[in-house]
């Protein structure tokens, strides 16, 4: 049983990680009032570009970093269309998603045979040893001890820095931001590429760490987990750590719930009757929907229970914003919303 | 109090497309003073204002601030010269602390990196001051406790109840109004605008708002406060600007004039359009509505136990200046606004909570006052937004199926018997595509030409053209002869008494006074709508504003 | 020197740029691909007339792309008529699964005479769909709770879904296979021409239903009219809450008849892996075809040219397939970017007053 835990909790960390990373760029992007939802085409480009490099090289450090930087250049489209054209934020993620799972399809091919040697795992000295939670936590690859450090980082950035105070308010409110002298686009600008960035590490560790080899659409849904995660996290990095675990949890126990015994033994009483629910409940399918079912109810509960100026959605989420006026985000049925003049016009 | 003015705004112009909002306006206020901006709406003092805190730039004119003149292209231009302006709608971002919305854009590094170095030593001081160190704290740390401190005094200093670190959705209106104005003073302003700092407050408020007003100006600064209420003119200012159409009517000190020269200064009077109104037998009461109570989008009371009833061939007018409870009066009786009391009878038929389609198929018509928001789909065709509401009507097919010919043929009979100018194909053209007195005009037409019983239309001649005028004027009072029950809803007093058969006068949610335009002493009138004690005085509503006045 | 970017709405769209962007769009995203076959050494005019010309050219091309056009039109419809009453229905692909998935299980279960079983699994897997769409737009009209993370998140829902039906409670045939029983000749669609299946009259219904239903009758008003000014909408005594209900009831509807059509015409059963992506390109379809039901028409055979071209390039010159991808992407790319010139005007100041130079930020000034 012990050793039952113990690898599920080490599989819990590795599925962590990934979300975990790709959540707190998220979390930056949307804070500033964009929405991404080309995490997973951003994660796919992270990791195949990681993953060449590395072959090509031999550095998976090299390849961690141009996985980030790849990451942002296809964040850089995202912040391009969606800060400066004004375009639909659900629209170019969409797209964005599908060039990334393209592109790397198509020029991934000929690297699905390579074999690299990726981040070897570290075990902490003494730490290691700690029964049941010590391989799961102190024998990780740089990586997973990256992506759990930058959640205090994160947290920093946006709640104790004049840099995350800025982003927070032109994502809750642009007009006022700008009136107090915060550069609104370049603070948006700089939100969606970080975030990019992310998600491109997210993508790398994936090819480079988790799995060290790359299949073309290896992320496998999980930039959408992301997206989801952010929300059931309400928009705070630290409730993105404790999220990506249970996502994590949720992930790892798919692979396991097999083997668990979760039903009741023949003799119990209602075992006929309770059985083929508890085989339902515990599928590992149908526990790969509970994160985004988990999602739904969040988002429902918070719109449903909280007054709507608590409520923790960024306010200006999804709104592009016009100099001098938030117009409401391109909606393609209605080309005719008020733009108000630049007012600066002289 | 020095007698050289500490602002002076010279000869400003300003024109919008169509209209001279500021005609060579000059206005001067002096140091420690507050000064009163009265005018009724587009009198001109939001533009002045605006171009005082560089949000517009004047056509002409030159602006001078404690001698200086002054180019405001940003309001960053406007408080790094010292002015500030507490907006109507709040700028401040309710999930931030109070603290952090005063500070925003600041870059104040933490408290370590502090540049005057100061109390905290734990840094050297070659580190601290260096450039790059500078930058980078000013970017990656937030020092909080210095300006905390900073406002936590401020605050005190002029009786201010704020506690920093609340976060802004914590708290009431009157105590962010408060961060709005401590947003100004931390930024070392020497004089606030403050643009209808009571329409949000209760009377309550807007007490404490007025002793916070007077420490400030006692304290040297110059306070510039837009209003339209004549209590709160003479219970706040020392001297006071009355703008009308753009044109200053002139400054008078607070204490040498009385509320019915005001009143006169601020409505005016001009030529009036000359209208027939014959005479028509009134008939059985069309609406009767009873003890209406609602809120508006902040969740405050603004119709107070309103009771209104209107007859057949009745045109009842209510008079008022703008954010008294019209709008939400109107939206009640058109069944658009929930009530937290009363009821509405229309022909009869109980609506008090109906949906708004009951009032509509219970021929109760509309005229919004925002054409473009609630008066029609702007992007829709002409042919559309003629037939919004009468596409159910049987006339245009059985079943779920539309006579789209028939739409067509019935949008085109409106355009022509209203004279809609500027569209050849009803339906190729937009409703937004239209001047504001031919989609006026096309509303109006929807609204009569489906023969309503009870026709409630709010500022229908609202920025809109001369020729329009007359001719949506003309509409209503022939609605008026066909026997349709008319509640007109409009700021311009004249046209009020030439349309209406009933004035009523509505002040702070209430009708404070009821007369007929024969009988009408326009002065009085005057007086009621600015919240002014005439000769009678009208107690509910003079007293909140009466009790705020002594208590100075 | 100050330069000065002026962006103001256009009034006016001109009639070139209305007409010329779809054109515009889809050879700039053709223009761009080609950098990725010169890439791989493949000539871009051989490998478009392979795409293109061939395809249309010859039988096989044109029924592959018909079939192909069948689900992606529905999917497309499905998006389009949120979109009319300005709703986003990111979830088709959801709604399809579940409608295939219901349409599968009442084509294994039930025996009935002649067409009846087919008309059947299509009712099956019509209400499957709407009721898939109705969650997201109940909570929507009811709770306003944003609609474009709902119907996201319950197509993967349904995805997973899938996964347990098939590899469980439905799964069938010979062997262990992820899949579930082939379909009797009663439960499959009968071939209309070539290898084109009959769902094509019901694509082709479903479109004449739709252009009818936005143009002719008093719920098209409706709908119409709650897309371009909810608010004038309400004043006007139209119901928001059964507009947006409606709309994402009767697109699911007509995913839910994509994914049927699809196992049921093409399938012959329900594998596991079946996952096609025709929900999230009908996004671009619906967005592509958004003034009306036959332009959504005309893009999903479009897109179904594209996906076909793509797979006949990757067979005769080993282009990998994905290229169509890239090439949609770069579609939507292209049309997004073009759909803000039509909105804004934009024109650039130089003005040579360095005294206008916007404010500087000052330090710290404590």
């Amino acid at each position: 049983m012990v050793g039952f835990v113990a690898g599920l909790l080490d599989a819990t960390v590795r599925a962590a990680t990934v979300l975990m990373l790709a959540g707190l760029g998220e979390v930056i992007s949307e804070r500033a009032g964009v929405l991404n939802l080309g995490v997973e085409g951003m994660m796919l480009v992270g990791a195949l570009s990681g993953f060449i490099t590395t072959v090509v090289t031999g550095s998976y450090w090299l390849g961690f970093g141009v996985g980030i930087l790849l990451g942002m250049a296809l964040a850089l489209i995202h912040a391009f269309l969606c800060i400066s054209l004004k375009s639909n934020q659900v629209i170019s993620g969409v797209m964005l998603t599908l060039l990334g799972t393209g592109i790397t399809t198509f020029l991934g091919q000929q690297w699905v045979s390579e074999s690299i040697e990726g981040f070897p795992q570290i075990a902490v000295p003494v730490l290691v040893d700690l029964p049941v939670l010590g391989d799961a936590l102190f024998r990780s690859t740089a990586t997973d001890y990256l992506a759990i450090a930058l959640v205090p980082v994160v947290w920093y950035f946006l709640f104790r820095t004049n840099l995350g105070l800025e982003t927070i308010s032109v994502g809750e409110d642009p007009e006022m931001a700008d009136t107090m002298g915060v550069d609104v686009f370049k603070m948006r600008y700089l939100a969606v590429i970080v975030g990019g960035g992310f998600a491109g590490a997210a993508g790398a560790h994936l090819s480079l760490a988790f799995s060290q080899l790359w299949v073309p659409g290896m992320t496998a849904g999980r930039g959408w987990i992301a997206v989801a995660l952010v929300i059931f996290a309400q928009w705070r990095p630290e409730r993105i750590l404790v999220g990506a675990y249970l996502f994590g949890l949720l992930d790892a126990l798919q692979l396991r719930s097999q083997s668990l015994e979760l039903t009741l033994g023949a003799g119990a009483p209602l075992a006929s009757l309770l059985n083929p629910v508890l085989e339902f409940v515990f599928h590992p399918t149908i526990m790969a929907t509970y994160p985004y079912l988990a999602t739904i109810a969040v988002l429902a509960y918070a719109v449903i229970r909280t007054r709507s100026d608590q409520l923790a959605v960024p306010s200006a989420l999804l709104e592009a914003y016009v100099r001098s006026a938030v117009v409401p985000v391109m909606d393609y049925g209605n080309p005719h919303e008020t733009v108000h003049r630049v007012l600066r016009s002289q | 109090m020095t007698e050289e003015p500490f602002l002076r705004m010279e000869d400003i112009v300003k024109e919008f497309p169509g209209v001279v909002a500021n005609d060579h306006v000059d206005f001067s206020v002096r140091r420690g003073e507050i000064h009163g901006l009265l005018g009724e709406n587009g009198a001109g003092k939001s533009t002045l204002m605006k171009i005082l805190y560089g949000l517009y730039s004047q056509d002409g004119g030159d602006i001078y601030l404690d001698g200086e003149r002054l180019e405001l292209a940003s309001p960053q231009n406007a408080i790094d010269a010292g002015v500030g302006m507490v907006h109507q709608h709040f700028m401040l971002i309710p999930k931030l602390t109070v603290a952090e919305n005063i500070v925003l854009g600041d870059r104040e590094p933490a408290a370590a990196f502090a540049s005057d170095g100061g109390s905290d030593g734990r840094l050297p001081d070659s580190l601290r001051t260096n450039p790059v160190v500078q930058a980078l704290a000013q970017r990656f740390s937030l020092g909080l406790e210095a300006p905390e401190s900073r406002i936590h005094d401020l605050a005190g200093q002029y009786g201010f109840d704020v506690d920093v670190g609340a976060k802004v959705w914590q708290l009431d209106v009157g105590q962010q109004q408060r961060v709005e104005i401590l947003k100004a003073l931390y930024r070392d302003v020497d004089l606030i605008i403050l643009d209808e700092p009571t329409a949000v407050l209760t009377p309550t408020e807007a007490e404490q708002l007025f002793e916070s007003l007077q420490q400030l100006a006692d304290e040297g600064l110059s306070i510039i406060f837009i209003t339209h209420k004549l209590q709160e003119v003479e219970a706040i200012t020392d001297r006071v600007t009355v703008l009308r159409e753009g044109k200053k009517v002139g400054t008078v000190p607070t204490a040498d004039i009385t509320q019915a020269d005001l009143a006169e200064m601020m409505v005016g009077r001009e030529v009036l359009f000359s209208l027939e109104k014959d005479p028509v037998e009134i008939g059985d009461p069309v609406l009767r509505a009873r003890g209406l109570r609602a809120e508006n989008e902040r969740g405050i009371e603004a119709l107070s136990g309103v009771d209104l009833t209107v007859r057949e061939g009745e045109i009842v007018g209510i008079a008022g200046v703008s954010g008294n409870g019209q709008t939400e009066l109107a939206e009640a009786i058109a069944g658009l606004r929930d009530l937290t009391a009363g009821e509405i009878v229309v022909e009869g038929i109980d609506l008090t909570g109906a949906s708004p389609r009951a009032f509509v198929d219970n021929d109760v018509s509309f005229v919004p006052e925002d054409r473009l928001r609630y008066g029609c789909a702007a992007d829709l065709s002409v042919m559309h937004n003629a037939t919004m509401k009468d596409f159910r009507n049987g006339q245009f097919g059985d079943g779920q199926f539309l006579d789209y010919p028939g739409l067509r043929e019935y949008a085109e009979t409106l355009v022509e018997e209203f004279d809609v100018r500027g569209v050849h194909d009803v339906t190729d053209v937009e409703a937004g595509e239209l001047s504001g007195g031919n989609l006026q005009k096309l509303i109006l037409a929807r609204e009569i030409h489906r023969e309503p019983d009870l026709l409630v239309a709010n500022q229908p001649t609202r920025g809109v053209d001369v020729g329009a005028i007359e001719f949506i004027r003309e509409s209503l009072l022939a609605q008026r002869t066909e026997g349709t029950g008319v509640v007109l809803i409009s700021e311009d007093l004249d046209e009020i008494m030439d349309l209406s058969d009933r004035v009523l006068v509505i002040y702070e949610g209430e009708f404070v006074h009821e007369t007929v335009p024969e009988e009408a002493d326009r002065g009085r009138v005057g007086l009621e709508m600015t919240g002014g004690s005439g000769e009678d005085g009208v107690e509910a509503s003079a007293e909140a504003a009466a009790g705020a006045g002594e208590a100075r | 020197m100050n330069v000065e970017l002026d962006i103001g709405a256009r009034e006016d769209v001109p009639t070139w740029l209305v007409y010329g962007t779809p054109v515009f769009t889809v050879l700039a995203a053709l223009a761009v691909s080609s950098v990725a076959l010169v890439a791989l050494d493949v000539s871009p005019v051989a490998a478009y007339s392979v795409m293109f010309v061939e395809t249309l050219t010859s039988e096989f091309g044109l029924t592959e792309t018909t079939v192909k056009a069948i689900p992606l039109v529905l999917t497309g419809l499905a998006v389009y008529l949120p979109l009319r009453a300005g709703l986003w229905n990111i979830g088709a692909e959801g709604q399809l699964i579940l409608g295939g998935l219901a349409g599968t299980w009442i084509g294994l279960n039930v025996s009935a005479p002649g067409y009846a079983l087919l008309v059947a699994m299509f009712l099956g897997a019509g209400v499957a769909g709407a009721f898939w769409a109705a969650v997201p737009a109940w909570l929507r009209a009811k709770y306003d709770i944003n609609e474009i993370i709902t119907t996201l998140l319950l197509t993967f829902v349904a995805l997973n879904l899938k996964n347990y039906l098939i590899r469980g409670p439905m799964q069938g045939g010979a062997g262990t296979f992820p899949q579930t029983e082939q379909f009797s000749g009663a439960a499959t669609i009968p071939s209309l021409f070539g290898n084109v299946h009959a769902g094509l009259l019901v694509a082709l219904l479903m479109v004449a239903v739709a252009y009818v239903l936005v143009t002719q009758t008093r719920l098209g008003f409706e709908v119409t009219f709650v897309g371009s000014n909810p608010e004038a909408a309400t004043q006007a005594g139209i119901s928001r809450y059964k507009v947006y209900i409606l709309v994402f009831v009767i697109g699911g509807l007509f995913a839910g008849f994509a994914g049927i059509g699809e196992i049921a015409g093409v399938q012959g059963r329900f594998r596991a892996d079946f996952e096609p992506g025709y929900g999230f390109t009908a996004i671009v379809i619906a967005l592509l075809g958004r003034n009306g039901a036959l332009k959504v028409l005309l893009a999903g055979f479009f897109f179904a040219l594209l996906i076909v071209g793509g797979s006949s390039m990757e067979v005769a010159l080993g282009v990998p397939a994905a290229l169509t991808e890239v090439i949609q992407a770069l579609v939507i790319l292209f049309l997004i970017t073009a759909e803000f010139f039509k909105r804004y005007s934009v024109s650039l100041r130089v003005d040579r007053d360095p005294g206008t130079s916007p404010a500087t930020r000052t330090g710290s000034d404590a």
